[in-house]
């Protein structure tokens, strides 16, 4: 799937074939997945990136001002964020879109007729993941917030489109763990650059250096639960999909800070 | 920081010289995973070694050729342990030292890839971080099944994703955020 891809996807609409017992386990022992945000605040947010970034606000991160106590959908304010913030607000946006996508994933994986068929990892490795991003989406929230930013709680509106396309395409597990791994590499990538492009030291980049490698642990795993070897392969025509195992990870699906709108 | 990152890189292209030559890696068909694993992980260091050795010389230093001094005692240690092992310890055993030194360097490249003030020193050790993680997970994955199934025989395809248990999905990534205890100091191994 290409960066920039149009949407697709609307409401999916699932048979009631039942779920395997690894999904159904998966679930329950978690016991959080409707924390994250939902189909429609993934549409909205795409929607509300475009009326965002025609009427961005002129906040500034100065302390003497209050936080803004909403969020614009898909949007940072505009005044003087640093490339750190944008970095941050990037970062919290693809996290967001990550938790989104797992639980929208899990419930369609659940409901395939193949769901009984997963490999024995997979739900317990989504369901891992999943948790992660939130957490990952919470530090950059606690970056933008120490900056009297305030957080970004939407899903990035440019990769949404393409995630929502592929899960609306979601026929069993395999089609899940496409998925994440795109939405994996994709995360890993962007902060690889961020490192790589960052001054030396600042918060963000120390940051996005201690997140790129638990995505790239993801990605392994992934691949395993795939039938693969356990490590990025490929090129960026298949997302990385298969191929030979790369010495370096690429950063053909980075996402750049100029994507985010406000930023 | 480069020279101690290209040392590294040394370590762990002997470790998996060195663990490839061991007569347990050699005999057992039951390692074909393990085996692929190491294989393309030395492949993967002999890289990196050569990258992060290209950047040191285009910032005006010298290369590192040599091995870590602080684990290649241990390396040298552990390997006339697992000699001395049965087949089936042997190949735990490398898996276990594998995942310390491939620890020891995503780590230290976690924690050095911010620091540097040269831009290309940062992207390339941003460019080899997640792969260090990678054989990590990868490795860890290999334990559990190994722990998981008496004699596995897989090699990695659909059996090996099969093979996985399912209280193990979660076994490649332990923390949401990567832990950098054991990085390495910065002039560990600084060419001397």
């Amino acid at each position: 799937m290409s960066r920039g891809e149009e949407a697709t996807g609307g409401p999916v609409s699932r048979g009631e074939a039942g779920p395997g017992e690894g999904w159904k386990n998966a679930r329950l022992a978690d016991g959080s997945h409707n924390r994250g945000t939902s189909r429609r605040a993934v549409l909205l947010g795409t929607a509300g990136a475009v009326a965002g970034g025609l009427a961005l606000s002129a906040c500034t991160s100065t302390s003497n001002e209050p936080l803004p106590t909403t969020t614009t959908a898909g949007t940072i304010p505009n005044g003087t964020p640093t490339r750190g913030e944008k970095v941050a607000a990037l970062g919290a946006s693809l996290e967001n879109l990550a938790v989104y996508a797992y639980d929208e994933g899990l419930k369609a994986a659940q409901l395939t007729k193949g769901a009984a068929s997963s490999p024995p990892g997979l739900p317990l490795l989504v369901q891992t993941a999943r948790d992660h991003h939130a957490q990952h989406a919470a530090r950059w929230n606690q970056l933008l917030a120490s900056a009297r930013l305030p957080p970004v709680t939407n899903p990035d509106p440019a990769v949404a489109p393409a995630v929502n396309a592929m899960l609306a395409g979601i026929s069993d597990w395999l089609g899940l763990a496409q998925l994440a791994l795109y939405l994996e590499s994709t995360l890993a990538q962007t902060y690889q650059a961020a490192v790589g492009t960052l001054g030396p030291v600042p918060a963000a980049a120390e940051i996005a250096a201690t997140i790129q490698p638990v995505e790239m642990e993801h990605a392994a795993i992934l691949y395993l639960v795939m039938g693969r070897y356990p490590g990025t392969q490929g090129a960026v025509s298949d997302n990385y999909s298969s191929g030979e195992a790369l010495a370096f990870s690429p950063l053909g699906l980075a996402r750049s800070v100029n994507d985010y709108p406000g930023a | 920081m480069l020279q101690t990152q290209a040392s590294l890189e040394a370590l762990l292209v002997k470790a998996y010289q060195r663990t490839l030559a061991l007569a347990a890696m050699q005999a057992m068909a039951t390692t074909a995973a393990l085996k692929v694993l190491a294989t393309t992980a030395l492949s993967h260091h002999r890289s990196h070694l050569n990258l992060f050795n290209h950047s040191v010389e285009a910032l005006g230093g010298q290369q590192q050729t040599s091995p870590d001094p602080r684990y290649e005692s241990l390396l040298t240690g552990q390997l006339t342990q697992l000699a001395k092992m049965s087949p089936e310890n042997a190949t735990s055993g490398v898996v276990e030292l594998a995942i310390t030194l491939e620890s020891v360097a995503a780590e230290t490249y976690v924690k050095n890839g911010p620091a540097f003030s040269s831009g290309r020193a940062r992207e390339a050790t941003a460019s080899v971080t997640g792969i260090e993680a990678q054989h990590v997970a990868a490795l860890r994955a290999l334990q559990a099944i190994q722990k998981a199934l008496p004699a596995p025989t897989l090699s990695f395809g659909a059996d090996a994703g099969r093979a996985l248990p399912a209280s193990a999905g979660d076994v490649g990534f332990p923390n949401a955020f990567y832990e950098t205890s054991l990085a390495s100091p910065a002039d560990e191994g600084a060419v001397r």
